[in-house]
């Protein structure tokens, strides 16, 4: 039956070729609007989510007073004693790792006198820094913190507020978890430049920062990686972690729970969904177009054939095939046009500046350059779009074929 | 208007059809006003918010100054002296300084960072209009009133008006100091720049805090015509000399306007898109009609319509289509994109979401969006979508026309 349908599909898509090829660039143009989009969105999201990922972990656990006063960091909102927490979730089988941090803000001076620049510190071990954040590789001066006490790394951007490079003296003025004013002094040893965020920021390992808050022992969140490459889902993950021992008093946040993210992962599936939308509402009214002239052409054909035996699915069939192979046609097509400029702008990408990143990044890891990201499975996910849209315009004159009494359509004179 | 009568009634004969193509171009100029309306509504929304709350039309504060995050060094400043005055007696419509410095904010157990704005209360008024402006409480002026504190730090420090907060912040000179003051009142200023770290500190206060004497972070000026800030950008930065980096209201939301830009492309791209969808559906609608009265076609030109006859009558009907579209689109986009002009879109909720994390803490714009509602541009709109429609039934019309007259009647 398949076999028949294609055949006949195409016998008839090829009979007049001009309607074929009407619908079909109309599919085109659609799909390759939505490949161009698609891989642009995907290219900025998915760096972002990346580099996020990279950073922050797939999922956090910290203390669910914290959560609630993040903006404020309440340091005294920490976990006290993260190493058996720590065994607890390395031996989970979805986590590939699970490393603690603490962050905090301090008062960073290159001189003699104290003066009014800020950093976020950032405390972490040397696994976090070297296998996830990548940091040593982002260095571009010096060198990364070796096993020696009193040693710093800055973010570029901070790095030149202060007018201080690799060899300068920095004294760091934080405050312990209750309150109390506590410095250290380190030496520069590198600096290293990313996206905004990552040049923002200082780097100690997390033994100096847990005595500057005076917090021995312990970290405000432990980040999770997990198993498996995609960082979209990780709902496995969480629970796991949720169902963990002793985990009264804390909260596990999955990366998309946290702010920033909970809203711009939310606005761009809205941004996605509005515009494929539009694109199919529209393409499909003129495959409906064609298909509804089709059957009103072949009428006397398909009573014919229903009379010699074709069932009422079969004419469905037959119709809703040659639609796809529209459909189909346009999809490929369009996923031809649109990967032009999907590819241009994934070797290319466009520059925004970098003051724009310096100002959105501090919350968001955003870069500089904006590069579409073209993957197969884009293209794949256009191609099925176009067929999608031909089903959907056929489906109502495909009925309409279907419900063809033999009698009444052998009657048209043909 | 044969022609029109004829094609209005073949378009009228086959409705389902020519409404489902004239849906597409009335998506298309929808898109298209629609767009426009927004990306502009929201460039001039950041304009506005930028001068009005942020620069003024022209800004100078001291060379060197950080533009990110949570910074403003107050050891640094800027002094006027009889060159700038002069200056700005003869350009200025009004000018204004402010000492811009990020004390902590403590409140009971409870501390953070805050953006505070030290401003004079004789003058700022005149630079940074309060129209959007909502105060629980009053308005600081002397050093005895305290400070107006944004809804976002009010917020999490769980203050209310009356409440005394402590500042802590560095001197002029480097020294730590601190201070209690009352709460004078709680701001809603409906711009995330001020909203979510913001306090007002009136200028006496600031003195006692930062003792910055006559010296300040940021100098205000607007002019008679913001146009003219970038050719007298130049006479004020030669007034105030190196010590100063002067910058107009255009450089400063430049960087907003990429983004902008961007947008607007990708509304353009979509609505290009539609109207080529649009511009295929009403070529193929035409055809169809086309094929179906091969039969009349013959019969009409066997009567004598000539062929050029034979296309007008099929671009008529394709253009009566695309004129509905058109128009249906341009009313719908243009009374969508007007009423947002004078309601606005609220953006507080999305905004508020963002602002604890500080998304927005750096960017000024006004939380309620109006949109840019101008008739030439969704008149232009509805235009390009007749054109579309137009020379899309050109194609089909003119294979209308090559039916032979005899094969046509034969057709049947």
């Amino acid at each position: 039956m398949m076999v028949l349908w294609i055949k006949l599909a195409i016998r008839n898509a090829l009979r007049n070729l001009r309607r074929t090829m009407l619908p079909a660039a109309t599919v085109m143009f659609g799909v390759a609007l939505v490949v161009v989009a698609l891989s642009w969105i995907e290219g900025i999201m998915g760096d972002m989510i990346e580099s996020n990922a990279a950073a922050s972990g797939h999922a956090r656990i910290l203390d669910t007073d914290y959560v609630a006063r993040e903006q404020l960091q309440p340091l005294e909102e920490h976990i006290a004693n993260v190493a058996p927490l720590l065994d607890r979730v390395r031996a989970l089988p979805q986590v590939l790792d699970a490393q603690p941090v603490i962050t905090t803000g301090v008062v960073i001076t290159a001189s003699d006198e104290i003066g009014d620049d800020f950093c976020v510190l950032q405390g972490g071990t040397r696994d976090w820094y070297e296998k996830h954040l990548e940091a040593p590789e982002k260095l571009v001066a010096g060198r990364w913190l070796s096993a020696e006490k009193g040693e710093v790394v800055l973010g570029r951007k901070i790095a030149s507020q202060i007018h201080a490079g690799p060899g300068d003296e920095v004294l760091l003025l934080g405050r312990t978890y209750y309150g109390s004013m506590s410095d250290t002094k380190a030496r520069i040893v590198g600096i290293v430049a990313g996206d905004a965020m990552l040049n923002l920021q200082a780097f100690l390992p997390l033994e100096e920062v847990q005595w500057i808050t005076d917090i021995p022992g312990g970290a405000i969140q432990v980040l999770v990686w997990s198993r498996g490459t995609d960082a979209r889902y990780v709902g496995p993950l969480v629970q796991a972690l949720r169902g963990l021992d002793g985990m009264d008093g804390l909260v596990v946040q999955a990366w998309y729970d946290v702010e920033p993210w909970n809203m711009v992962v939310g606005m761009i599936g809205a941004i996605k969904a509005f515009m494929q939308f539009l694109i199919v509402f529209v393409a499909a009214l003129a495959i409906f177009n064609t298909m509804t002239m089709s059957v009103l052409e072949r009428t006397a054909e398909i009573g014919v054939m229903r009379a010699m035996g074709l069932t009422r699915m079969g004419a469905l069939g037959l119709f809703l095939v040659e639609a796809i192979c529209i459909g189909l046609l346009g999809g490929v097509a369009g996923a031809a046009l649109g990967a032009l400029p999907a590819w241009y702008l994934a070797v290319h990408g466009v520059t925004l500046g970098e003051e724009l990143a310096d100002t959105v990044g501090a919350s968001l890891p955003m870069k500089a350059t904006f590069y579409a990201s073209l993957t197969p499975g884009i293209l794949l996910g256009a191609v099925v779009l176009g067929a999608a849209i031909a089903v959907l315009g056929a489906i109502l004159p495909a009925l309409r074929a279907a419900s063809i009494q033999p009698v009444v359509a052998m009657r048209v004179r043909r | 208007m044969f022609y029109i009568e004829l094609a209005a009634r073949n378009v009228f004969r086959r409705w389902g059809r020519n409404g489902l193509s004239m849906v597409s171009i009335v998506a298309g100029v929808f898109v298209l006003i629609l767009g426009r309306g927004f990306v502009d509504g929201m460039r001039e929304n950041i304009v506005r918010a930028q001068i009005d709350t942020a620069s003024g039309h022209i800004v100078a504060r001291p060379a060197d100054y950080p533009t990110f995050g949570l910074q403003a060094p107050v050891d640094r400043l800027l002094r006027l002296d009889d060159g700038t005055r002069r200056w700005l007696d003869q350009h200025a419509s009004a000018w204004t300084t402010r000492l811009v410095f990020v004390p902590r904010a403590i409140h009971g157990n409870e501390s953070m960072r805050v953006r505070a704005f030290g401003f004079d209360p004789a003058t700022d008024e005149s630079v940074f209009p309060r129209s959007q402006w909502e105060v629980d409480g009053s308005i600081p002026g002397g050093s005895q009133d305290g400070v107006l504190v944004s809804r976002g730090v009010a917020r999490a420090l769980q203050l209310v008006r009356g409440d005394m907060l402590i500042l802590e912040a560095r001197t002029h000179a480097g020294a730590l100091n601190a201070m209690s003051v009352p709460v004078s009142g709680i701001l809603t200023a409906r711009n995330p720049l001020i909203d979510n770290v913001g306090i007002f500190v009136p200028k006496p206060l600031v003195q006692e805090l930062v003792r910055p004497g006559d010296s300040f972070s940021h100098l205000a000026v607007k002019l008679r015509d913001r146009d003219d800030a970038p050719d007298l950008a130049s006479g004020l930065a030669q007034a105030m000399g190196p010590q100063a980096e002067i910058r107009t209201w255009i450089q400063e939301s430049a960087s907003l306007m990429g983004i902008m830009d961007i947008r607007q492309t990708a509304m353009d791209m979509l609505a290009m898109v539609l109207m080529a969808i649009a511009a295929t559906g009403i070529a193929n609608t035409v055809l169809m009609a086309a094929y179906e009265r091969v039969r009349e076609i013959g019969t009409l030109r066997a009567m004598g319509m000539t062929r050029a006859g034979v296309v007008g009558l099929f671009v008529t009907e394709g253009v009566f289509t695309g004129f509905l579209g058109a128009l249906l689109g341009g009313l719908l986009g243009g009374w969508t994109t007007w009423s947002y002009s004078r309601n606005g879109i609220d953006l507080a909720a999305l905004i508020q979401q963002a602002g604890d994390t500080g998304t927005y803490d750096s960017i000024p714009f006004s939380t309620i969006l109006y949109m840019d509602f101008r008739e030439p541009f969704i008149l232009g709109a509805m235009v390009f979508g007749l054109l579309v429609a137009v020379l899309a039934s050109i194609y089909p019309a003119v294979v209308a026309s090559r039916l032979a007259p005899a094969d046509a009647v034969r057709a049947e």
